[in-house]
């Protein structure tokens, strides 16, 4: 029997929490694997998400990339659905739809944007390749050559070179995000069907994932549509628990400098950021943005609306089960003054430090969130990934708000501790980024 | 990591696209001859907002190459009334900020608001559109910047090809054609730029399209508090007509770039244009081409990431372009297969299961699309005649497929195109030797006016 609950139809009303107008439901088959959907019946589409809990965290040496390859290989056929080249493309843009994925660190998703009448067909593609997909040699080797290409191609650009670069030696040995998510090529070109298989067994079950569809539909059906289709999957897996992870925030980076392919110089900020669930993480979060993530951020308005640096890269992955590292680059024209662009950096942070921030920063902040949450009520994409989100780290997609709730318990006195914890110019890493003519 | 370029980019081109709710039009001029176009949409309380100044890098003279990029740059770097920080500060509290773009047609700037904020948006739209101040320090960082990230030594592969693809097709006595260079970016002073801005941006040479779930009386009145005073000295419409591009054999040219990982091929054909008869039936034949390619080329051959044949055209350029980039040792090869995957195209009888699939894509991705800004694209009426627009989905339902077979055999022929390929010249030396007629061009061949 499956169990169907029924939570929270009809979130808030106009108040700042409210993010999304459309009742949600779910429920959990037998087999483990959790269905949420949101009865958004603005138009006639659908999105379908399934959320694998398995990303290059899982990955052990000799298949460093076997997570992001399956992204590749799970579009080429299933015992049921197969024949040459993309087969699962080819049959959702049959249907008119589209269909992609991604993988980060933590997780792999694939997707389909539909008609909603075709949600059903989808459920049928996704549960045989979650059941039953094929792999062969001939397709992984052409796949293998692929994703050699897809690297390459980052190899092409000299900022992806110089943080491609800089990865190498930024986490200790034995760290899940040791590696970054697309390999090492050697590796990934003698992956061999065995291997594939093993990662398959190990990862790739109705209790290690979960389905959110958002859009014209009514839930019953979907629930309906599931249990048709993935209820007879009976694979089981152990529960991916989290592992233990070496310290990130007493490891010494060994990189003071390095040596870039382009006529610019950056300074390379590095700081260690606390994982998902630890106490810090939302008011580092909040100051990553406030101080050089958003366009409208501390540093931002400092040195490159004052002329002093082309642009801040800035970035604060929060989709971190384990501690990772925010960066932030300040990417300088190569004659400019190094040495006074590192003074204002360190001024910045540490007023922060001594006199904390202007509790206006943190209100135009919030404001500016939930003015794109209403944006944000088009788009069935947008609302499958926010809910997706909750589900993974929450465990609970109705904390779809979670992050900007938190956000507004923040005092602006609360940041002083944050900065001087995390931000403290004498515990960040710089790396200088030279130009090869230098 | 993402998959599926293909998908992606038909995405792009399409999802990009339309509405299920076809938008209320209202079109208006306020006196000074700024034109209105006021898209009544959806229900939730936002609109996207797109000013476009008909001035983009068709209306550079000689010596000018840069200018529309870089003013479109530097309405957002301060005006009479923000500074940078200010204007940054006030859209974000919005929840949005300003973008602005200049392309071979159009400068525009854009930005989404809750309706209620309307005003509040416009004051900034005009401020920056109307009162920009070219500071001197603002516009040296800028051209700085340009020198930097546009250095042909430097730059990445695919850009490079984008460049001389469009010096080889159009040529230097032609503003598409001409790129921007170091000597000539660091004469660039704000005294010129403010006689391009005085010169081009006019209420006549422009237009506002509002899309989203506004009160029509309100923003009217809007309109006309910010724009309704606007006088120009130069007081017309800035015309420019340019030949469309020819493109009558096939000719291959290459440009080096040492240290190269791959190589970056990209081909352009002659397409129809715009307002061609032959528009729609292309789009769908283009569409199954791109499919076509990606099957061969990727998932057959192995031979790159992604690859895809995008049409867009502008007004005086009618080109469909194909690119992607292979490993070097793949080049000739993939050129190879690129000639044998065209000429089999032209030769074939497109498949009605094929024909559905274009046709069924196309369809989806304007009746998925919601986002106010999707809408106005569309919908654009600056760009497209709204009545066909509005009819697209019939004009669709009604194509034949030998109407899309006879433009398939017009277009896609084996015989002409223009290929550029970059990459790096000491690793594909060999493969170069085997390429009939092929062009060599320098690095330093961009930096010429005229």
């Amino acid at each position: 029997m499956n169990k169907i609950i029924c939570i929270s139809v009809l979130l808030l009303s106009t108040l700042t929490t409210k993010a999304f107008d459309y009742p949600m439901k779910s429920t959990v088959l037998d087999n483990g694997l959790k269905v949420i959907v949101c009865e958004k019946n603005t138009n006639a589409m659908a999105e379908v998400e399934v959320w694998y809990r398995v990303g290059s965290k899982d990955e052990w040496d000799g298949v460093r990339g076997m997570a992001h390859m399956f992204e590749h290989m799970m579009f080429r056929g299933s015992k049921n659905f197969n024949g040459e080249g993309d087969v699962f493309i080819k049959l959702i843009e049959k249907m008119g739809g589209n269909t992609n994925a991604y993988t980060t660190f933590d997780r792999t998703v694939y997707h389909e944007e539909v008609e909603s009448k075709n949600v059903e067909r989808v459920f049928e593609l996704e549960a045989d390749r979650m059941a039953n997909l094929l792999l062969s040699q001939k397709v992984l080797d052409t796949e293998r050559q692929v994703v050699g290409e897809e690297l390459r191609l980052g190899q092409n650009n000299w900022y992806n070179r110089m943080a491609e670069e800089r990865y190498k030696s930024l986490y200790p040995k034995g760290h899940p995000y040791q590696v970054d998510v697309i390999g090492f090529l050697p590796e990934i070109t003698s992956f061999t069907t065995q291997q594939c298989q093993s990662f398959y067994d190990k990862f790739y079950s109705p209790n290690n994932a979960f389905i959110v569809v958002t859009g014209n539909v009514k839930a019953e059906d979907v629930f309906a549509y599931a249990k048709k289709h993935f209820g007879g999957i009976t694979k089981q897996l152990p529960v991916n628990t989290k592992k233990t992870e070496p310290d990130i925030f007493n490891y010494t980076i060994p990189t003071e400098e390095m040596v870039i392919d382009f006529p610019v110089q950056i300074y390379s900020y590095i700081v260690p950021a606390p994982a998902f669930g630890q106490k810090d993480y939302y008011g580092f979060n909040l100051l990553s943005e406030l101080l050089f993530e958003n366009t409208n951020s501390i540093l931002n308005n400092v040195l490159v609306n004052g002329n002093m640096a082309y642009q801040i890269a800035g970035q604060n992955d929060i989709s971190r089960m384990y501690s990772n590292y925010a960066t932030f680059d300040v990417v300088m024209q190569a004659t400019m003054g190094n040495a006074k662009v590192k003074k204002i950096i360190s001024k910045q942070i540490n007023e922060i430090i001594n006199d904390g921030l202007e509790q206006s920063l943190i209100d135009d902040y919030i404001s500016n969130l939930q003015a794109k949450q209403t944006f944000t009520n088009y788009a069935n994409q947008d609302i499958a990934g926010q809910l997706g989100f909750a589900e993974y780290y929450y465990n609970d997609y109705n904390k779809y708000n979670a992050m900007i709730d938190a956000y507004k318990k923040i005092k602006a006195d609360d940041l002083k501790q944050i900065a001087q914890t995390y931000f403290n110019p004498e515990k960040m890493k710089v790396i200088n980024c030279k130009p090869l003519s230098e | 990591m993402t998959k599926k370029i293909l998908s992606l980019t038909l995405s792009i081109l399409f999802f990009a696209a339309g509405a299920q709710e076809v938008p209320q039009l209202e079109t208006y001029s306020l006196k000074n001859g700024l034109k209105i176009y006021l898209l009544q949409y959806g229900k939730i309380p936002a609109v996207n907002v797109r000013f476009i100044i008909n001035t983009g890098k068709k209306n550079e003279t000689p010596g000018q190459q840069g200018y529309s990029e870089i003013t479109a740059t530097m309405l957002l770097k301060g005006n009479t009334k923000y500074t940078e920080e200010a204007q940054n500060d006030k859209a974000f509290k919005l929840g949005g900020e300003l973008n602005s773009r200049s392309s071979f047609d159009y400068t525009s700037i854009n930005a989404t608001f809750l309706s209620k904020d309307f005003d509040a948006g416009m004051d900034l739209f005009s401020s920056a559109i109307l009162h920009p101040l070219f500071d001197k320090d603002k516009l040296d960082q800028n051209i700085s910047y340009l020198i930097d990230y546009n250095n042909p030594a430097k730059m990445d592969i695919s850009n490079l090809t984008d460049v001389f693809s469009d010096l080889n097709i159009y040529g230097t006595t032609s503003p598409l054609g001409r790129h921007y260079y170091k000597t000539q970016l660091q004469l660039i002073t704000p005294d010129k730029l403010k006689e391009f801005h005085q010169f081009n941006f006019t209420p006549k040479n422009s237009s506002v399209i509002v899309c989203g779930n506004f009160n029509t009386t309100e923003i009217k009145a809007v309109l006309e508090k910010y724009f309704g005073t606007w006088q120009s000295t130069f007081s017309e419409v800035n015309g420019v007509a340019l030949d469309a591009p020819s493109i009558k054999k096939k000719e291959i040219a290459f440009v080096n770039r040492a240290g190269a990982t791959q190589c970056a091929l990209q081909w352009n054909k002659v397409a129809p244009s715009i307002k061609d008869k032959d528009y729609l039936a292309f789009r769908v034949a283009n569409t199954v081409f791109s499919r076509v390619l990606f099957a061969e080329i990727r998932e057959k051959g192995g031979k790159t990431y992604g690859i895809s044949s995008n049409y867009q055209p502008t007004q005086f350029s009618n080109l469909f372009v194909v690119a992607c980039s292979v490993r070097s040792d793949e080049m000739a090869n993939t050129i190879n297969l690129f000639d044998k995957t065209l000429q089999d195209f032209n030769l074939a009888t497109i498949s009605q299961e094929d024909f559905d699939k274009a046709v069924i894509g196309l369809r989806m991705g304007i009746i998925s699309s919601e986002m106010p800004e999707n809408i106005l694209s569309f919908y654009n009426p600056v760009m497209y005649d709204f009545q066909k627009r509005k009819n697209f989905l019939n004009d669709l339902a009604a194509l034949k497929i030998e109407d899309v077979q006879k433009i398939s055999k017009k277009y896609f022929t084996a015989d002409s195109y223009r290929l550029v390929v970059a990459g790096d010249e000491s690793v594909v030396n060999t493969q170069l030797g085997t390429l009939k007629g092929l062009v060599k061009y320098k690095a330093s061949d961009i930096e010429k006016d005229n």
